[in-house]
């Protein structure tokens, strides 16, 4: 089993309802390209992140399908309007290896 | 006749003066970068994301050493032992250290790695993320104080001879470029190299995430990248030589306060 990938989730602006605040999600991913050699020449197979869904209060906000392109670490930033009530946002995401987590913050008004 | 003399007298003593303020300028302005960390040369947008911990990629790290760090309620954890990590602040200034046990300098780094290996959960490698992420989390709890170096009373002599290969090791030119380390870090600091300039390459910012990298490393790791930039044999991680220097570039930053991980271009 490889190791946990190390992820956070983190709201920029002041949390009030109805407001748009930015949500800014990170995960510590090797996000090896496939392009890249080991120390002994063999290639390192493609290992990233290719699938990212945000859900605010179980419903879906975003989904993004990340390319070779993305920095390791992944770094995503996206607008959430803070409902009425509050929420949680949870950011789901998996990638070629098969491994997949999820990260939770609550929106607290 | 006295006329043309008084001109060439005149001459003469501007001709003077004018070298006196301009070495006074350049040793001034020497001087003033000479106690700058690393942290001084970044960009305007590196310096905005080293500020903004949501966006800092370091945070990362610090939340895992802080998991790792864990509940002294927990086994094979480092508060199990140590405690709180407050009670380590001082921990990162005293390394790179004589150990007795086996005979040679290690630094924080090492130390991690050798109290894993007393634990059920031994990490692998100097660069593995456990050991980075613990490391950067001793070295922001050790952030604002100065390197502490002394040898104990009883190694005192084969710390000298350490620190005396380090100095050395400084001032000796390598590789195909046959440069050493004061060519760049003591001569030519301010001056651009290829798209980066050259700072006095004070270790008070480590480890680093360094953004080619895309990941944290330690200053073994940097100082490996250093031999290679100069196109010299890279020793391989861990060697004595890399403690050596370790010991040699804290000493001389002897003073400047540790500022925890860094981020780097």
């Amino acid at each position: 089993m490889s190791t946990p990938i190390l992820t956070r989730l983190a709201f920029m602006g002041p949390i009030k309802a109805g407001i748009s605040v930015e949500a800014r999600w990170s995960a510590a991913h090797p996000m090896d390209s496939g392009f890249r050699v080991d120390d002994s020449g063999r290639r390192i197979p493609r290992n990233i992140i290719h699938s990212v869904r945000a859900y605010l209060n179980e419903k879906l906000i975003m989904e993004a399908d990340l390319g070779t392109a993305m920095t390791s670490p992944v770094y995503l930033a996206f607008p959430v309007t803070v409902p009425q009530e509050g929420g949680v946002l949870k950011v789901v995401w998996k990638d070629d290896a098969g491994q997949m987590g999820e990260t939770v913050q609550r929106l607290v008004l | 006749m006295p006329g043309k003399w008084v001109k060439q007298f005149n001459a003469w003593c501007f001709e003077i003066m004018r070298l006196i303020f301009f070495w006074s300028l350049c040793s001034f302005l020497c001087l003033s970068s000479w106690a700058q960390s690393g942290n001084a040369f970044l960009s305007p947008s590196l310096k905005a994301i080293q500020a903004d911990p949501s966006a800092n990629p370091i945070s990362l790290w610090l939340e895992q050493g802080k998991s790792l760090w864990g509940q002294a309620s927990e086994p094979s954890s480092c508060a199990q032992c140590h405690g709180s990590v407050a009670s380590l602040k001082e921990a990162a200034t005293h390394f790179p250290k004589w150990s007795n046990k086996g005979q040679k300098l290690i630094n924080l780094e090492d130390q991690i790695v050798a109290c894993s290996e007393r634990t059920t959960k031994p990490y692998k490698g100097l660069e593995s993320s456990e050991v980075l992420s613990l490391s950067a989390l001793l070295h922001s709890t050790s952030a604002g104080l100065p390197f502490e170096l002394k040898p104990q009373d009883a190694v005192k002599e084969l710390w000298q001879t350490e620190l005396n290969a380090g100095a050395n090791l400084f001032t000796t030119r390598m590789g195909r470029m046959n440069l050493a380390c004061t060519h760049c870090h003591d001569l030519n600091i301010g001056k651009t190299m290829r798209a980066d300039v050259i700072s006095p390459g004070h270790p008070t910012g480590f480890p680093i995430f360094k953004m080619s990298w895309q990941s944290m490393g330690s200053l073994d790791r940097r100082l490996r990248a250093c031999y290679s930039g100069v196109q010299a044999e890279v020793p391989p991680s861990g060697s004595n030589e890399l403690r050596q220097l370790e010991l040699f570039l804290k000493l001389r930053a002897q003073g400047m306060p540790i500022e925890g991980p860094s981020l780097r271009r």
